[in-house]
C-alpha cells in the first residue's frame, strides 16, 4: 500500500488522540473513584445502582423513625413501670387498711393521705412528656391529658389516638397505648380506696371493692406493658433488619459502582506507556525524515 | 536524413517536458498538506515517429523517434471510493451529531451525581417519612417544605435545560442549512468552470479537487449523493430531490414548524408548497432527530412524572389537616415539570400530616405520602415514581451508549475508506523526491545532448573550410 505523508500524520494524530482519550477517561474514573461516569457507560448497571441508592436513602429514613419510636416507647415503658411500683405500694397500704389492727385515726389520716399522694403521682405520670410531647394524650400531643377537676373526678383530655409508625418497608407499629383505659380504673380505684378510708364510719366492703378494682386495674397495666414490650422487640428487630440490609446493599453498591483502584491505576500505567511509545514512533514518523534529506 | 536541427529540437522538447514534470512535482509538494488535494503526475510519451528515407534503398531504414512530450497531467483519484466514503461519512456524522448532543444532555442531567433528580425525589420521600415519625415537629416540617421546593425546582431546571438544548439545536439546524446552501452554490459555480475546461479537452484537476472537497462536506451535512455527468458536471441530490443540477443550485430553507414554535423545519425553497427535505444521513439529520424525537420524549417523560407527582401528592395532602387545622391545600401548584411550584400558601403549620383536624400526633397523611415512593401509579404505567424516572435514565443511557458506539464504528469505517483514498491520491514526499531526482537527471542529460549538438554546429561552422587559411 502506498503510504503518504498526509495519511501518516492523520494516523499518528488519530492514535495519539485515541490514547489521550483513554488516559483522560481512566483519569476521571480514578479521580471520581467510580466505574461508570455517566449512565451511558453501563445503562443496566446504572439503573440497578440507582435503585439500590434509593433503597439505601429510604432505609436511612426508616432508621431515624425507628430511633424516635424506640425512645418514645422506652419513655412509655418507664412510665408504666412507675405505675406498677405505685400499684404495689397501694396494694400494701390497702391490705394494711383492711386489717383490724389499724386505728381509725391512722386509717383516716395517714393511709388516706398517702393514697391521695399516689393519686397525684399517677396523674403526674399520666402527664409525662417525651421531648415536649405528652406520651399518653393520643394524637393530642400538646394537650395535657389528665386533669383532676375535683378530688373525685379524673378528666381525660386526650383522644386515645393510636400513633402508627412505619418501622420498615410495609411494617408499622403502634408506639403508644390507649391511655384512658389504663389510667382511669387505676385512679378511680385509688379514689374509691381513699374515700373508703377517709369516711368516718369505716366501710370495709367499700375498701374491699376498691382493692379488687385496683388489682384488675394493675392487671390492665401489666397487660399494656407486656404488649408495649412485644412491640419494642418488633422495633428492635426491624432496626436490626435495616442494619443488615444496609450493610448488604452498601457492599453490593460498592461492587457495582466503585472502581478497582489497583486495576485502574495499572491500566493507566499501561496506557501511559503506550502513549509514550506512540509519541516516540510519531517523532520518527513525522520528523522531516524523507528522501529529500538524502538526495543531492 | 537526420538533421542537426531536428536533433536540437528533440533535446529542447526533452528539456521542456522534464521541466514540466518538475513543475508538476513542485505542485504536488506544495500541496502535500492541502486537504482534499489529489496528487498529479505528468504522463510522458514519445512523440509520433517519422520514417527515415534511406538513400540506397527505396524503403526507409525504420522509424525515427521524435522525442518526448507531456501527454497529459493525470489526477489520481478513485471515483468509486468517493461515493463509498461519502455514504459512510454521512452516517458517521449522523451518529456523531447525535452522540455530541446526547452526551451533553447526559452531563446536564447529572443523574449519577448528588445533583440528580432521583436524589431529590428520595429526599422528598424521606422528609415525609421523617415527618411521619414525628408529625408535630416544626423543624422537620420546615425542612420538608424546603425539600419540596428543591424537588419542584429540580423539575423546573431540568425542563429548562432540556428546552435550552433544544433551542441550541434549532440554531444549529439554521446555521447548517445556510452552510448547505453555500456549498450548493459553490458546487454549481465549480460545475460551470469544470464543464468549460472539459469542453476544451483539458482536465481541470485542481477544480475537481475543490469540488470533491465540497461534495464531502455536503455528504457529511446531509448525506447528499453526487453523480458525475458526461460533461464533467455533477448532479447532487438529497434523498432523491435535486440539490445541484448543472450550474443551478436549489436552496434549502427553514420555516417555522407548525405547532412547535420557535422550532423550524427544513424545506425546499423552490417547491410550492414547500416540501420537507428527506435527509438521508449527515449531521443535520442527527440534530433534527435529537431535537424532534429524543429531547421531546425526555421532556414528555419529565412532564408525566411531575404531573403525576403533583396529582398524587396533592390528592393526599389536600385531604389532610395541618397543625393549625388548615385543610384542602394542595402542596404543589402547576401541572407539569415547568409549571410545578411549591404552593406558597403552605407553611410549616398548615403542612398536612394528619387525616383529622386537631390531632397533632396524627401522621396518617404523612405516612400515605411517604409510601407513594414505592407505590405503582397508573398514570406512570403502573410503576412507582422512582422506578419511572430510573427507567427514563436507563433508556436515555442506552440511547447515548448506542450513539457513542455507532459513531465510533462508523467513524472508523469512514477513516479506513479515507485512508484508502489517501493512499491512492495523497502526496508521498519520498515518491516526489525520487521522481524529482529522475526528472532532474533527465533534464541534465537533455541539456548535455544539446551541448553536444552545439559543439557539432561549432565544428561545422567554425572548424570547416579553414584549410590553407
Amino acid at each position: 500500500m502506498r503510504v503518504t505523508h498526509q495519511g501518516m500524520i492523520n494516523n499518528t494524530i488519530a492514535h495519539l488522540s485515541g490514547n489521550m482519550d483513554q488516559i483522560a477517561r481512566l483519569q476521571s474514573k480514578i479521580a471520581a473513584g467510580k466505574k461508570n461516569l455517566s449512565p451511558s457507560d453501563d445503562p443496566v448497571n446504572t439503573s440497578q445502582s440507582l435503585t439500590m441508592r434509593s433503597t439505601l436513602n429510604n432505609l436511612q429514613a426508616y432508621r431515624s423513625t425507628n430511633e424516635l419510636t424506640r425512645e418514645w416507647m422506652e419513655a412509655a415503658d418507664y412510665s408504666l413501670e412507675q405505675l406498677q411500683t405505685i400499684g404495689v405500694r397501694a396494694v400494701g397500704l390497702i391490705t394494711r387498711g383492711l386489717s383490724d389492727t389499724m386505728g381509725s385515726d391512722e386509717r383516716q389520716h395517714a393511709l388516706a393521705a398517702e393514697i391521695d399522694g399516689m393519686i397525684a403521682q399517677v396523674v403526674q405520670i399520666g402527664n409525662s412528656t417525651h421531648k415536649g410531647e405528652y406520651i399518653f394524650a393520643g394524637f393530642q400531643l400538646h394537650t395535657q391529658p389528665f386533669v383532676m377537676s375535683d378530688p373525685n373526678t379524673l378528666v381525660y383530655q386526650g383522644d386515645n389516638g393510636l400513633l402508627q409508625r412505619a418501622i420498615a418497608p410495609g411494617q408499622s407499629v403502634v408506639m403508644n397505648l390507649p391511655a384512658e383505659p389504663v389510667f382511669r380504673p387505676l385512679v378511680e380505684s385509688l379514689i374509691a380506696a381513699r374515700n373508703a378510708l377517709q369516711s368516718a364510719s369505716f366501710d370495709r366492703n367499700a375498701l374491699q371493692t376498691a382493692f379488687t378494682q385496683l388489682e384488675s386495674a394493675l392487671d390492665a397495666v401489666d397487660a399494656q406493658r407486656t404488649g408495649l414490650g412485644t412491640r419494642m422487640r418488633q422495633v428492635k428487630a426491624a432496626s436490626d433488619g435495616i442494619d443488615k440490609t444496609e450493610i448488604e446493599l452498601n457492599s453490593l453498591l460498592s461492587k457495582r459502582e466503585d472502581l478497582n483502584m489497583a486495576e485502574a491505576i495499572t491500566l493507566l500505567r499501561g496506557q501511559e506507556t503506550t502513549y509514550q511509545a506512540v509519541l516516540e514512533v510519531s517523532r520518527r514518523a513525522i520528523s522531516a525524515l524523507s528522501l529529500f534529506d538524502y538526495l543531492r | 536524413m537526420p538533421g542537426i536541427s531536428s536533433g536540437i529540437h528533440i533535446a529542447l522538447q526533452a528539456i521542456l517536458a522534464h521541466a514540466q514534470t518538475i513543475e508538476v512535482i513542485e505542485h504536488n509538494v506544495a500541496n502535500a498538506n492541502t486537504p482534499g488535494y489529489r496528487r498529479q503526475s505528468a504522463i510522458l510519451e514519445a512523440t509520433v515517429p517519422s520514417p527515415i528515407l534511406a538513400a540506397h534503398k527505396g524503403m526507409g531504414a525504420g522509424m525515427r523517434g521524435g522525442g518526448v512530450r507531456v501527454a497529459q497531467i493525470q489526477r489520481f483519484n478513485l471515483e468509486f471510493f468517493d461515493g463509498r466514503y461519502r455514504s459512510v461519512s454521512a452516517s458517521a456524522k449522523y451518529w456523531e451529531a447525535r452522540r455530541d448532543i446526547l452526551v451533553q444532555i447526559e452531563a446536564t442531567l447529572a443523574e449519577t451525581s448528588q445533583d440528580g433528580l432521583i436524589n431529590k425525589l428520595d429526599q422528598f420521600w424521606n422528609s415525609w417519612q421523617n415527618l411521619a415519625g414525628d408529625p408535630a415537629n416544626l423543624s422537620l416540617r420546615v425542612s420538608l417544605l424546603d425539600d419540596a421546593r428543591v424537588l419542584a425546582e429540580g423539575f423546573n431546571r431540568r425542563w429548562e435545560q432540556l428546552q435550552q438544548i433544544r433551542l441550541d439545536q434549532n440554531q444549529a439546524v439554521i446555521s447548517q442549512v445556510e452552510q448547505v446552501n453555500a456549498y450548493a452554490d459553490e458546487v454549481a459555480r465549480l460545475n460551470k468552470e469544470i464543464a468549460r475546461v472539459f469542453s476544451t479537452g483539458e482536465r481541470p484537476n485542481d477544480l475537481l479537487d475543490q469540488r470533491d472537497r465540497v461534495l464531502d462536506r455536503l455528504a457529511e451535512l446531509t448525506g447528499a449523493v453526487a453523480h458525475e455527468q458526461k460533461n464533467g458536471e455533477v448532479m447532487v441530490s438529497i434523498g432523491g430531490h435535486v440539490l445541484v443540477m448543472g450550474v443551478q443550485a436549489l436552496h434549502l430553507t427553514t420555516q417555522p414548524k407548525s405547532g412547535d414554535t420557535p422550532m423550524v423545519e427544513v424545506v425546499w425553497q423552490a417547491d410550492t408548497p414547500p416540501q420537507t427535505v428527506n435527509l438521508a444521513g449527515g449531521s443535520l439529520k442527527g440534530i433534527l432527530e435529537v431535537r424532534d424525537e429524543v429531547i421531546p420524549q425526555q421532556i414528555q417523560g419529565l412532564n408525566t412524572l411531575a404531573g403525576q407527582m403533583i396529582q398524587q401528592v396533592n390528592a393526599l395532602h389536600s385531604s389532610g389537616f395541618g397543625l393549625n387545622g388548615a385543610t384542602g391545600l394542595p402542596l404543589f401548584n402547576g401541572t407539569d415539570a415547568i409549571t410545578m411550584r411549591l404552593n406558597a400558601a403552605v407553611d410549616a403549620q398548615s403542612l398536612a400530616a394528619a387525616d383529622a383536624s386537631g390531632q397533632p400526633g396524627n401522621n396518617a397523611i404523612a405516612m400515605a405520602i411517604a409510601v407513594l415512593r414505592n407505590q405503582p401509579i397508573a398514570g406512570l404505567g403502573n410503576v412507582s415514581p422512582n422506578e419511572y424516572y430510573n427507567g427514563q435514565i436507563t433508556s436515555f443511557g442506552v440511547l447515548t451508549k448506542n450513539a457513542t458506539q455507532n459513531s465510533t464504528t462508523h467513524g472508523l469505517v469512514a477513516k479506513a475508506l479515507n485512508d484508502q483514498r489517501e493512499a491512492v491520491g495523497g502526496v508521498s514526499l519520498d515518491e516526489e523526491a525520487a521522481n524529482l531526482a529522475k526528472a532532474q537527471r533527465a533534464y541534465q542529460a537533455a541539456a548535455r545532448v544539446l551541448t553536444a549538438y552545439d559543439e557539432m554546429l561549432d565544428r561545422i561552422i567554425n572548424g570547416l573550410g579553414l584549410v590553407g587559411r
